[in-house]
């Protein structure tokens, strides 16, 4: 176990191993020397390290259901096939994001799903003030029939103030 | 007010609502109105998780920088779909990862979210001063603007 030290150059912050986080309080900083990074604890999104994105969320494409979450999340849906929706814990009161998509595929299955099909009419990615909505499917095919599931798809939303 | 408090596990920084920030430079604080970790930089609040460079900006027969942080200096637009954002300082670090992505009108067919490698001229350009990127349908080969268009980059060091 370490403590915090002040000198004139630098704050040298608290580290220790994942399973030595203490309990959590809203603005604690320490070093997660297992992880190599800094960390701060939220009330609403527990433990993420200093660089983590506003929201993040993976989740099974299948179903909708949610596998790891980060930051302000609330929930996880599958809206019909391929087209997901992620639900933030509080309202987004910034225009200004950043949002990434990106997703593993069988196979078996044609076409590159690893993007948004902004390209389909009625499935553009909708960054509303409470959620964000986004599908997937093959990129060069921007037929509404195209749309399909990931197995596993990986979203995160950057809130810019 | 709160204040910071130093524990034998962790550094506790004041956490508050966004109308409570008291404005000092190199001053870091949680905000509870979004349970981030934030500093001030001298001028404005910043989110610790903030990229290197951002901006929000209009593709659509010219490019005006709507919003835009950290070392942003200028865009422009050098032809359909291509794209040159200007950092206001070199970039030493020869290791980044940069992002855009876009919205495009209805009336357009085709993915303008990606890079057109496949097109002549249209291919990413990263120097230490400025990133060249352009915009257009996967489908095929030509290179269109994009109505709007976000842009971020990461300085990895």
């Amino acid at each position: 176990m370490t403590t915090t030290t002040l000198d004139n150059q630098h704050i040298l912050l608290p580290n220790g191993i994942t399973s030595a986080r203490p309990t959590g309080v809203n603005g604690g900083v320490r070093y997660n020397s297992t992880t190599g990074y800094h960390e701060y604890y939220s009330s609403s999104g527990g433990w993420q390290f200093l660089g983590a994105p506003t929201v993040y969320c993976c989740f099974n494409g299948l179903t909708g259901a949610a596998l790891t979450t980060y930051g302000s999340y609330s929930s996880m849906s599958r809206q019909r096939v391929g087209e997901y929706r992620l639900t933030f814990n509080r309202t987004f009161t910034d225009a200004n994001y950043l949002w990434w998509v990106t997703a593993l595929t069988p196979v078996q299955r044609s076409g590159n799903h690893c993007g948004v099909v902004t390209g389909v009419s009625g499935y553009y990615p909708t960054m509303a003030s409470t959620y964000f909505q986004f599908a997937t499917g093959p990129y060069i095919n921007t037929a509404i029939g195209q749309i399909a599931d990931v197995d596993t798809g990986y979203v995160a939303v950057w809130e810019i103030i | 007010m709160p204040t910071t408090t130093l524990n034998q596990n962790l550094l506790q920084f004041p956490a508050d609502t966004t109308a409570n920030r008291v404005a000092s430079a190199y001053t870091m604080r949680m905000n509870t109105s979004y349970n981030q970790m934030e500093y001030y930089n001298g001028s404005v609040w910043r989110r610790l998780n903030e990229p290197t460079v951002f901006v929000k900006f209009g593709g659509n027969g010219g490019a005006t920088a709507l919003a835009y942080r950290g070392a942003f200096s200028s865009v422009a637009r050098n032809g359909a779909g291509i794209y040159t954002v200007t950092f206001s300082r070199a970039m030493a670090n020869a290791n980044y990862l940069w992002y855009y992505n876009c919205t495009t009108p209805t009336l357009r067919t085709g993915n303008h979210t990606g890079v057109i490698n496949g097109n002549s001229g249209g291919y990413l350009v990263f120097n230490t001063t400025s990133m060249r990127f352009s915009t257009g349908p996967y489908s095929d080969k030509t290179l269109a603007d994009a109505d709007y268009i976000w842009y971020a980059m990461w300085e990895m060091f």
